[in-house]
C-alpha cells in the first residue's frame, strides 16, 4: 500500500503573530496559507468570503495594516506582525459602523455576499479619501463586483457614508 | 389615530384594495436580514461546518462526448484520508431534471456528454487530498462526435446524445391561437427576422454546492442555498430513496441565486451519497472555474419573427425559437413553453403561432435564469418592433401605443389584464431620458417594452402554485410567520414580514418570519416565476383572517360586544360603535393562552384560480398566471463612429408593479434586472467551446462583469396599478426588465448611428464592422 502524504505535513510550517480586530493570535502558518483560509478555517472568522480565489471579484477584502488587500492572494507567513481588520470587527459595542448603518438605509444589500468586501473596500476608501465624489467612488470600488444590485444603491451607501462619518467627526 | 388609517386586519377585498390606506405596505422598512449580511454574520453554505466534515471533489468529463469504458478508482481509494469514491454504481438509477423528461443520472452511467460532466466524486479529509485523489481516477473513454450547435444537432442522422430519444430535439411545442395564414394573407405589410442570443452565466457570487450529513439512522440533512427547499426536497428524496419524513432540506444563505438555484443539482445528490458512504458529513462546493463551465447556463437562442401589420396595427405573429439546451433537457421544456406564450402576450394582436424547439448539444447544461426565456424573446420582438416602425415611417413610441395592451383586456393567449400600466409605463420611461429633447451627432434613444408572469401554474411535479403561511401569535401579541418560500436577496422575509404586520394591524417589529428549513416551514412549491410575492402573501393574509377571527371570538366575550363590531387599532381591539371600548391585543393573547387554555394559529393555503394550459396550448381566463407585470425600458447612448466604443447615459425602468412592498427593495430589483439584461446586451461574451470541445471563459477576467464604472445612471420607476389579482394589489416584477434592456440597447444604437446589430452581445467590434459595412455602402 502506498501512503501519500499531503503538502501539510511535508511542508514547513512558521510561527507568526497577527493581530485581528483588536486580538493577538500566534499560529502556525503553511507556505501555502492564505490570509483568507486563516480567518475563515483557524480563526472562525467567516463574515470574510471565498468568490473566486483569484483576486477577481473582491469578496475577501480586508484591512492589512491599514490598507486595502485581497485575503484570497495575500500569503499568510508574509503577516507575521501584521494588523488585520476584518468586517466582524466593525461591529462593536452593540453598534453598527456608519458604513454598515448606511447600506441599510439605503437598501444596498440584496444577497449579501459581497457585502463584506464592499463594506471593507469603503472603508478604506474614506480613510484615504473621506469626501469622494460619486465618480470618486466608483473609480475604487471598480473591483468589487456585485450581481444582485447594478451598484447604484451601494455607491448611494458609501456617499451616505461619507456624510455620516464627517458629521460624527464633527460633533466630535 | 385618524379614521383613514384604520386597518380591518380582514385582507381587503378587490374593491377595497385601491381605495385602502395602507400602513407598512408601500414603506422603506429595513430588511430583516440586513443586520446578519452587513456584520459578516449570514451563513452561506461556505460558512456551515459540521463537526468531521469532509470535503467532497467532483471528477469531470474532460471530453464533450465519450462513452466511458471503465473507471478504476482503486489507486484514489487507498489515499490517505480518502474516505468515499462513488461513481454511478453506487447511486440510485434515477433520473433528475424536470418531470416532463428527467433525463440525467448525477453521475454518469456509461456516456459523458458535456465536457464538465459528472463521472466520479471523491470525499476526503480536506480539499488538496480530493484534489490528489481525482488524479488517481483512472477512467477510460472512447470520444464520439459532439455537437455544440443545435442547427447541426438537430440534422437528421446526427448521433443522439440520449439513444432513448432517438434524436436531439428533446422538446417541440407547437400552438396557433387564431388564424396566421389568414392574418399573414389579409396584411398591408410583413416582416420576418432572425435574432440570435448567447449562453449567459449566472456568475453567483457565491459558488454552487451543497453540506451533507447522512446519519447512520438513515435520516439525511443538507444544507444548500436553493431557491425551492421543499420541491428540491421531494426531488432529493426520491434521488436518495429515502422517505420524505428523513430528508431535512435548510435553506442557509443564498449568495444569488437568479434561476440557478431552482432546481435539484446533481451536486446535491453526489454530496449526499459521498456522505453515506463515508459515514461523515460531506462540504462540496465548486470552484469558480467549475461555476462557469459545469453549473446552468442562459438557453443560447435563435428567435425569428414574422410579424404581418394592417393599417397601423399589428395582427399577427409567427414566433420560431430553438433554444440549445445543453446536454440534459431539465428546464428546456418549460423555458420553451414560456418563450412561446410569452409571446403571444406582448400587443394587442388577433393570431398567433408560435414553433419551438429544444435542442440538446455536447454543452454545459441551461436552465432557468432571470427572464425565463424573456431576454431572447424581448431582444427579438421589440427590436423588430422598431425596424418595422422605420420602415412604415412611423414613430416607435406612437407605434407600441397605439398597439399597446390596456386594463381589461383579455389577450389572445387568454390572460386577463386585470391592471395593465403598460401605457404608462412608456410615457414615464421615455420622459424619463427626455426622449422629444435635441440629439447631437452619434447620439441616440431606445425603446423596448416587457411582459411577464406573476405565479404559474404547473411547474415542477404540481398542476397546481400552492403557497402556505401559518401564522402563530404570542402572549405579547408578536407573531411567528412560517413561510415556505425563500429569501435568496430579493428581499422575500422582508416583504412578507410587511404582508403579515399589515394584515394584522401590528408593527414590522412584532413579526418573526420563517422561511428556509423545510422541517419548519409551510409548504410552497418555490421561489420561480416572479411568485414568491403574490402568492406567499395571499396566504398570509388567509391565514391573519384566521387569527384575527380567535382573537375576535374572545374579545367578544371579554368585552361583552357582538365580534362583527370589532376591528384592530393601534394593537388593540376596539368597538367600531365605540371607540372607548377596548382591549389590547396582548391582553386578548394572554387571556386565550392562560385563561381559556387554547392557542391562537392561522393556516393559510392560496391556489389561485389559474389554468393549465389545454391540448391547444391555451390557458382559460384568467390564465397561467395570476398577474401580469409590464415594463418598459429606455435609454440613451452616445457612439464614437471612430472606434465602435459607446457610453450609456442614462436607464430608465419603469414598471407595473401593482403595488409596491417595499420600494427600495423592489427598485433593487429593478437595477438588478437592468445589471443582468445590460451585460448580456454588451459585455458578457457567453460560454463558448473551442473545436476540441473545451469551453472558453472559466474565470472573471475573461467572462467580463460590468463594474461600477460601466453602469450607468439608473432611474428606477415604480407604476402602481393596484392589480385586483394580487392581494394589497401586489404582483412580481422580478425579471421583465431583464428581458426588456436587450433590444431598448439595439434601438438606442439604431437611433444613434443608423446600425441594426441582430445578434448579442453588441461589442465596440461589432459596431465597428457594422459601421464600416454602412460607409462602404454610401
Amino acid at each position: 500500500m502506498t501512503i501519500e502524504l499531503n503538502v501539510h505535513e511535508v511542508g514547513t510550517s512558521q510561527a507568526i503573530c497577527l493581530t485581528v480586530n483588536g486580538d493577538g493570535h500566534a499560529l502556525l502558518v503553511f507556505p501555502n496559507d492564505m490570509l483568507l483560509g486563516i480567518l475563515r478555517n483557524n480563526l472562525q472568522l467567516t463574515g470574510t468570503k471565498y468568490g473566486c480565489g483569484t483576486g477577481d471579484c473582491c469578496a475577501c477584502t480586508v484591512q492589512v495594516n491599514g490598507r486595502s488587500v485581497l485575503s484570497c492572494l495575500t500569503l499568510a507567513s508574509e503577516l507575521d506582525g501584521a494588523v488585520v481588520a476584518t468586517i466582524e470587527g466593525l461591529y462593536a459595542g452593540g453598534n453598527l459602523h456608519p458604513i454598515q448603518e448606511s447600506f441599510i438605509e439605503h437598501g444596498a444589500v440584496q444577497c449579501g455576499f459581497c457585502t463584506p468586501g464592499m463594506i471593507m473596500s469603503i472603508k478604506s476608501l474614506l480613510e484615504e479619501n473621506p469626501d469622494p465624489s460619486e465618480a470618486e467612488i466608483r473609480h475604487y470600488l471598480r473591483g468589487n463586483l456585485c450581481r444582485c444590485t447594478g451598484y447604484r444603491k451601494i455607491v448611494d451607501a458609501a456617499l451616505g457614508a461619507a456624510k455620516k462619518l464627517k458629521a460624527d467627526k464633527a460633533d466630535g | 389615530m385618524d379614521e383613514s388609517e384604520t386597518i380591518t386586519a380582514k385582507f381587503p377585498t378587490e374593491d377595497e384594495v385601491s381605495a385602502t390606506k395602507l400602513r407598512i405596505i408601500g414603506t422603506r422598512a429595513k430588511r430583516v436580514d440586513a443586520d446578519r449580511k452587513v456584520t459578516g454574520l449570514e451563513l452561506y453554505m461556505e460558512d456551515i461546518n459540521p463537526p468531521g466534515a469532509l470535503w467532497g471533489k467532483i471528477l469531470r468529463s474532460p471530453h464533450a462526448h465519450a462513452r466511458i469504458i471503465s473507471i478504476d478508482a482503486a489507486a484514489a481509494e487507498r489515499l490517505t484520508g480518502v474516505k468515499a469514491v462513488i461513481t454511478f454504481k453506487d447511486i440510485l438509477p434515477y433520473k433528475i431534471g424536470m418531470p416532463t423528461l428527467q433525463d440525467q443520472y448525477a453521475l454518469c452511467k456509461d456516456r459523458a456528454r458535456y465536457c464538465g460532466d459528472e463521472v466520479a466524486a471523491v470525499a476526503a479529509r480536506d480539499e488538496e487530498t480530493a484534489e490528489k485523489a481525482l488524479k488517481l481516477i483512472k477512467v477510460e473513454y472512447e470520444p464520439l462526435p459532439f455537437f455544440f450547435e443545435p442547427r447541426e444537432a438537430m440534422k437528421e442522422g446526427a448521433i443522439a446524445l440520449h439513444e432513448e430519444l432517438g434524436s436531439n430535439i428533446a422538446v417541440e411545442k407547437h400552438i396557433e391561437y387564431g388564424d396566421t395564414d389568414k392574418g399573414f394573407a389579409q396584411a398591408d405589410h410583413i416582416f420576418e427576422d432572425t435574432f440570435e442570443t448567447q449562453r449567459q452565466c449566472h456568475v453567483c457570487m457565491e459558488v454552487h454546492g451543497c453540506v451533507a450529513d447522512w446519519k447512520s439512522d438513515s435520516t439525511l440533512s443538507v444544507w444548500t442555498s436553493t431557491q425551492s427547499p421543499h420541491t428540491i426536497k421531494r426531488y432529493l428524496a426520491d434521488a436518495v430513496g429515502l422517505p420524505l419524513s428523513h430528508v431535512r432540506v435548510n435553506r442557509v444563505g443564498v449568495g444569488g441565486a437568479f434561476g440557478s438555484r431552482t432546481d435539484l443539482s446533481p451536486i446535491d445528490v453526489i454530496a449526499c451519497y459521498l456522505s453515506k458512504k463515508a459515514g461523515k458529513p460531506v462540504k462540496l462546493l465548486l470552484s469558480r472555474q467549475e461555476e462557469f463551465y459545469a453549473s446552468v447556463t442562459r438557453h443560447p437562442s435563435v428567435v425569428t419573427v414574422k410579424t404581418g401589420v394592417k393599417d397601423g396595427k399589428i395582427t399577427t405573429r409567427h414566433v420560431s425559437a430553438i433554444l440549445n439546451g445543453g446536454a440534459y433537457t431539465t428546464q428546456t421544456g418549460a423555458v420553451l413553453g414560456s418563450l412561446g406564450w410569452k409571446a403571444a402576450n406582448y400587443y394587442r394582436i388577433e393570431n398567433f403561432k408560435f414553433d419551438g424547439f429544444g435542442v440538446l448539444t455536447n454543452t454545459a447544461v441551461a436552465g432557468a435564469y432571470r427572464g425565463y426565456g424573456g431576454p431572447q424573446l424581448g431582444f427579438a420582438l421589440e427590436s423588430q418592433i422598431d425596424m418595422i416602425a422605420n420602415q412604415l415611417g412611423l414613430d416607435p413610441v406612437e407605434f407600441r401605443l397605439s398597439n399597446a395592451n390596456q386594463t381589461g383586456d383579455l389577450t389572445i393567449a387568454g390572460s386577463l389584464l386585470s391592471a395593465c400600466g403598460l401605457t404608462e409605463c412608456i410615457k414615464k420611461a421615455t420622459t424619463s431620458v427626455g426622449w422629444d429633447d435635441s440629439k447631437p451627432n452619434g447620439f441616440g434613444r431606445g425603446l423596448a417594452i416587457g411582459f411577464g408572469e406573476s405565479g404559474w401554474r404547473g411547474a415542477y411535479y404540481n398542476n397546481s402554485d400552492v403557497s402556505v403561511a401559518t401564522i402563530k401569535m404570542n402572549q405579547d401579541a408578536s407573531i411567528h410567520v412560517s413561510v415556505g418560500g425563500s429569501e435568496i436577496g430579493a428581499g422575500y422575509d422582508t416583504t412578507m414580514g410587511q404582508v403579515a404586520a399589515e394584515a394584522l394591524g401590528l408593527p414590522i417589529e412584532k413579526v418573526k418570519i420563517q422561511s428556509g428549513s423545510t422541517d419548519d416551514a409551510a409548504y410552497d412549491t418555490g421561489m420561480y416565476a416572479s411568485r414568491g410575492a403574490i402568492t406567499s402573501a395571499k396566504a398570509i393574509s388567509m391565514a391573519a383572517v384566521e387569527v384575527t377571527r380567535q382573537l375576535f371570538q374572545a374579545a367578544a366575550k371579554m368585552m361583552d360586544i357582538l365580534a362583527d363590531d370589532l376591528v384592530i387599532e393601534d394593537q388593540n381591539i376596539v368597538s367600531k360603535t365605540n371607540r372607548n371600548i377596548f382591549v389590547s391585543l396582548s391582553e386578548v393573547a394572554t387571556h386565550i393562552y392562560d385563561d381559556l387554555g387554547l392557542a391562537i394559529l392561522g393556516t393559510g393555503i392560496y391556489d389561485p384560480a389559474t389554468h393549465l394550459a389545454d391540448e391547444n396550448g391555451y390557458h382559460q381566463s384568467p390564465g397561467g398566471s395570476i398577474a401580469y407585470p409590464f415594463c418598459a425600458v429606455a435609454m440613451d447612448i452616445s457612439v464614437d463612429i471612430e472606434t465602435g466604443q459607446f457610453k450609456i447615459g442614462k436607464i430608465a425602468s419603469a414598471v407595473d408593479c401593482g403595488r409596491a412592498i417595499n420600494p427600495n427593495i423592489a427598485e433593487g430589483q429593478i437595477e438588478g434586472d437592468v445589471f443582468h439584461g445590460l451585460g448580456l446586451a454588451t459585455v458578457e461574451p457567453g460560454l463558448s467551446y473551442s473545436n476540441i470541445g473545451q469551453p472558453y471563459y472559466q474565470n472573471l477576467v475573461d467572462y467580463k462583469l460590468l463594474t461600477t464604472v460601466d453602469m450607468p445612471e439608473m432611474d428606477s420607476i415604480l407604476v402602481e396599478t393596484a392589480d385586483p389579482a394580487g392581494v394589497f394589489g401586489i404582483k412580481g416584477i422580478t425579471q421583465i426588465v431583464t428581458s426588456t434592456v436587450g433590444a431598448a440597447f439595439a434601438n438606442a444604437l439604431f437611433d444613434a448611428v443608423g446600425i441594426r446589430i441582430k445578434e448579442l452581445p453588441i461589442t465596440p467590434e461589432k459596431i465597428l464592422a457594422e459601421l464600416k459595412k454602412q460607409d462602404n455602402r454610401r
